[in-house]
């Protein structure tokens, strides 16, 4: 047995942990060893040395509210996760739509159904045209700047009525051409 | 008359009084139960069990963190991390080993993780040194003989061990905790590593080694 061997089984031969073949090779060894005579005592004040660590305590209220912080902390962790949309509002401070509190999904939605009722607004109350271009001219107020440009689409349409043209045509160019509904 | 209602009143059934009494009974039982049938009730949706589980072993593995960390509020988190994360994969323990080898291992390895990363606080605060270190024959036999260590307070060979410790690698800081101051088997720390005997008795003999060289002024 050499020098590596027997260290590495010391501090088993010290705890009475080795077979007793093996132990006895280790006492031998060491009883012609003065290096390893040294490792083992000095590996033996080491463990004397950590005894201190041993009698470490943290103090007698130091526990008194783990618990509590226990259950604090789980519910953190347990507790539903913030949406991004959520996250975001936070962060800027904001207070969100109802919409946005509810995730992305229902966000883009709710966006679809405002855009929808936005164009509904914008588009006349009454629209009976034969064509999306006649439609156009549906609208209640025609600027003069607009006017020659809806001519020239309405000269186009097939189904554009002829007095839509004539109006359009007649109309003057000082003011605006008001309300034209067929 | 007066003696009939006396006598009413002491046979009246109160609920209230059998509910308190059953459930003083329930936390006494439960303190004492074992842990496989702690783990069963919580696995079962009784997460107050969880409780008896985490008085019964929060000063363990608290020991074991601060000793890998040397500071209190760092040793603290991890445990409650630990405890955290039992609790929330408790479904998952099929109970192969007993429950505190795996909040253990847990334990453990959350700490591995933490000193990895480099998060750990750099300064120490340390635990108090108990009295019953004056009658530990390691310690007695230690201050007996004539060295520097007798010139130094206990506190600052607390300091010393403490800062030679933090000066090994997390694994061989593990194994030395682990064997030499909590007194694990190789098997046990083997199985709380995930490594074999072999590696354990290896780490260990490096760690010791370095140890030497950093204590021997105090050796």
């Amino acid at each position: 047995m050499n020098c590596r061997q027997t260290k590495q089984l010391l501090h088993d031969f010290t705890d009475g942990r080795l077979a007793e073949s093996v132990a006895r090779e280790v006492q031998r060894h060491v009883a012609e060893c003065s290096d390893c005579r040294v490792f083992q005592q000095r590996d033996r004040q080491l463990q004397q040395l950590l005894a201190v660590k041993r009698h470490e305590t943290p103090g007698p209220d130091y526990f008194n509210n783990f618990l509590v912080e226990f259950h604090q902390r789980l519910a953190e962790v347990t507790a539903p996760r913030a949406t991004f949309w959520q996250r975001l509002s936070d962060r800027l401070r904001i207070e969100p739509l109802v919409v946005l509190r509810s995730g992305f999904m229902p966000a883009l939605g709710a966006a679809f159904v405002v855009a929808l009722l936005l164009r509904g607004s914008a588009l006349p109350a009454r629209v009976e045209s034969h064509t999306p271009n006649v439609a156009m001219l549906n609208a209640t107020t025609v600027s003069t700047v607009e006017a020659p440009a809806l001519l020239a689409v309405a000269q186009t349409d097939f189904h554009t009525p002829r007095y839509v043209l004539d109006r359009i045509t007649t109309a003057p160019a000082s003011y605006e051409v008001a309300s034209i509904h067929f | 008359m007066t003696a009939l209602r006396k006598l009413a009143s002491k046979l009246t059934f109160r609920p209230e009084t059998l509910a308190e009494a059953r459930q003083a009974e329930q936390v006494v039982d439960l303190a004492q139960v074992a842990d496989e049938t702690l783990v069963a009730r919580v696995q079962d949706g009784d997460a107050g069990a969880f409780d008896h589980l985490v008085e019964r072993y929060k000063e363990r593995l608290y020991a074991t963190v601060y000793h890998m960390t040397g500071n209190h509020a760092d040793a603290n988190d991890l445990v409650q991390d630990t405890f955290i994360k039992a609790f929330t994969s408790i479904r998952g323990f099929k109970r192969e080993s007993s429950f505190y080898t795996w909040i253990y291992r847990i334990a453990v390895n959350r700490t591995l993780n933490h000193l990895k990363r480099g998060k750990n606080r750099l300064q120490f605060s340390l635990d108090d040194i108990d009295s019953h270190i004056q009658s530990d024959p390691d310690f007695v036999e230690l201050m007996s003989h004539v060295t520097p260590r007798r010139e130094v307070g206990l506190t600052e060979l607390q300091e010393k061990l403490n800062v030679a410790l933090q000066k090994l690698s997390e694994h061989h800081r593990a194994v030395v905790v682990m064997h030499d101051v909590q007194g694990l088997t190789h098997a046990d720390i083997g199985k709380a590593l995930h490594c074999s005997e072999g590696t354990v008795r290896s780490r260990l003999f490096y760690a010791r080694q370095q140890l030497q060289g950093l204590l021997a002024d105090y050796l």
